[in-house]
């Protein structure tokens, strides 16, 4: 590619996002402000793709665009929420221009003396990377240099969880009140191939972008897509097994972190020797917990009988 | 280079655009959605830094996929509270 195209290219990508999102604060249209958010997130991946980023650029298309728009869309569908958005007065709007003017100058004088400059921490990575047993370099950092970063992540989403759970709302999937016929058909071969293509994500994960985070989240699209067409089987499982599945990445981390304390004497430091292993370990633990996590986040309501307390979980 | 100018000029804008719509909302929904845009709009511009070095920088996309994870949990939880605050509107409703 020449480099006036590249440079057209990402100009109109760019100029693309910034339109979008315009339009999805300005729209009064609430269902249409949803749908150009989950656009929204599949450009920012093709955007992320050219600024070499494809490990976010999967996350952002999974997490970002999907999981929260399910989320959102989720939310419209309660009752009452379907009516436009007020228009905001003229006073505040201007206000809200001159906030946006304000942080934008400041984040822009911040970033101005950066743009000649180089930064990071590539090269310490690739002289380490020999020792975590994986040779993509965001999965060792994620799991090896930074592990400590990602059990506080996982302990993020479940304290979440937890804080859904405890506002005892009576969430549910959305138009899953009837088995839908043509969405059923289309969803079983989908859920299984997003499944299996889960499983490749989080595999390839070791030697190529992937990991835990975008196959957890592309199973969770799965789960989601099931609870949408309104299998009769479809849903979360029983509240104990909720409970052990979404715990079982914090457990497992905690878990293989306190045996890397006891053979090499520091928390989550794996041993060198069988970082490999560790490390896939912790990724299957976390792609399970992660999975079923977002499946709940979407869902909101807490499993199981909803009467009684008993249990006493935190 | 040319690329890395034209995505940070891009998150700003879209930074800019989310602070525009959380100022501007009234509905807890169109805030909470705004916030996001805000923040894929910070998320765009430390992945184009991390694009500036030869090799993109690894520890830069590790802090953005946990930036993410934790937006879409924050998210989620946000959504609960709005939930919950309309389930407790309408039985208020409802005894009145």
């Amino acid at each position: 590619m020449t480099e006036t195209m590249s440079v057209l290219l990402d100009a109109t990508l760019a100029a693309t996002l910034v339109f979008i999102a315009w339009r999805c604060v300005s729209t009064r249209d609430a269902f249409g402000s949803i749908a150009l958010f989950i656009v929204l997130g599949l450009v920012m991946a093709i955007a992320w793709v050219r600024l070499r980023a494809p490990d976010l650029a999967l996350a952002e298309a999974a997490l970002g665009s999907a999981i929260t728009g399910a989320m959102l869309l989720a939310v419209w569908f309660e009752p009452r929420r379907r009516l436009p958005w007020a228009s905001p007065s003229r006073r505040r709007r201007l206000f809200a221009l001159l906030a946006a003017c304000g942080a934008m100058g400041v984040v822009a004088g911040a970033l101005l003396p950066l743009l000649g400059s180089q930064g990071g921490l590539a090269v310490e990575v690739q002289a380490e990377i020999a020792a975590t047993g994986v040779t993509h370099p965001v999965t060792a950092v994620l799991l090896d240099f930074r592990s400590f970063d990602t059990f506080l992540e996982l302990c993020v989403l479940v304290a979440a969880l937890i804080g859904i759970w405890r506002l005892d709302v009576r969430g549910s999937i959305p138009g899953a009140t009837s088995l839908d016929p043509v969405l059923a058909s289309y969803a079983k071969p989908a859920v299984a191939m997003l499944i299996v293509l889960g499983g490749a994500i989080l595999w390839r994960g070791a030697f190529a972008p992937g990991g835990a985070f975008q196959a957890g989240a592309t199973i969770a699209a799965g789960g989601v897509l099931m609870m949408l067409a309104a299998y009769p089987t479809a849903g979360p499982p029983a509240a104990h097994w909720c409970r052990i599945g979404t715990g079982l990445g914090v457990l497992g981390l905690l878990l293989l972190g306190v045996i890397a304390l006891v053979t090499s004497g520091s928390f989550l430091d794996w041993p060198d020797a069988k970082a490999g292993t560790f490390i896939l370990i912790a990724e299957v633990a976390a792609t399970v917990s992660i999975s079923l996590t977002l499946i709940l986040l979407v869902l909101a309501a807490r499993p199981g009988p909803s009467t009684g307390r008993a249990g006493g979980h935190a | 280079m040319s690329t890395v100018v034209i995505f940070l000029a891009g998150g700003v804008g879209l930074m800019g655009a989310g602070v525009y719509g959380i100022v501007c909302a009234a509905d807890a929904l169109r805030r909470i959605l705004a916030l996001n845009i805000a923040s894929v709009g910070v998320l765009t511009i430390f992945v184009a830094l991390a694009a500036r070095n030869p090799v993109a920088d690894p520890v830069t996309h590790a802090m953005v996929l946990t930036g993410l994870v934790v937006a879409v949990s924050a998210t989620g939880l946000a959504l609960g509270i709005v939930r919950r605050l309309a389930q407790l509107g309408e039985s208020e409703a409802g005894e009145s």
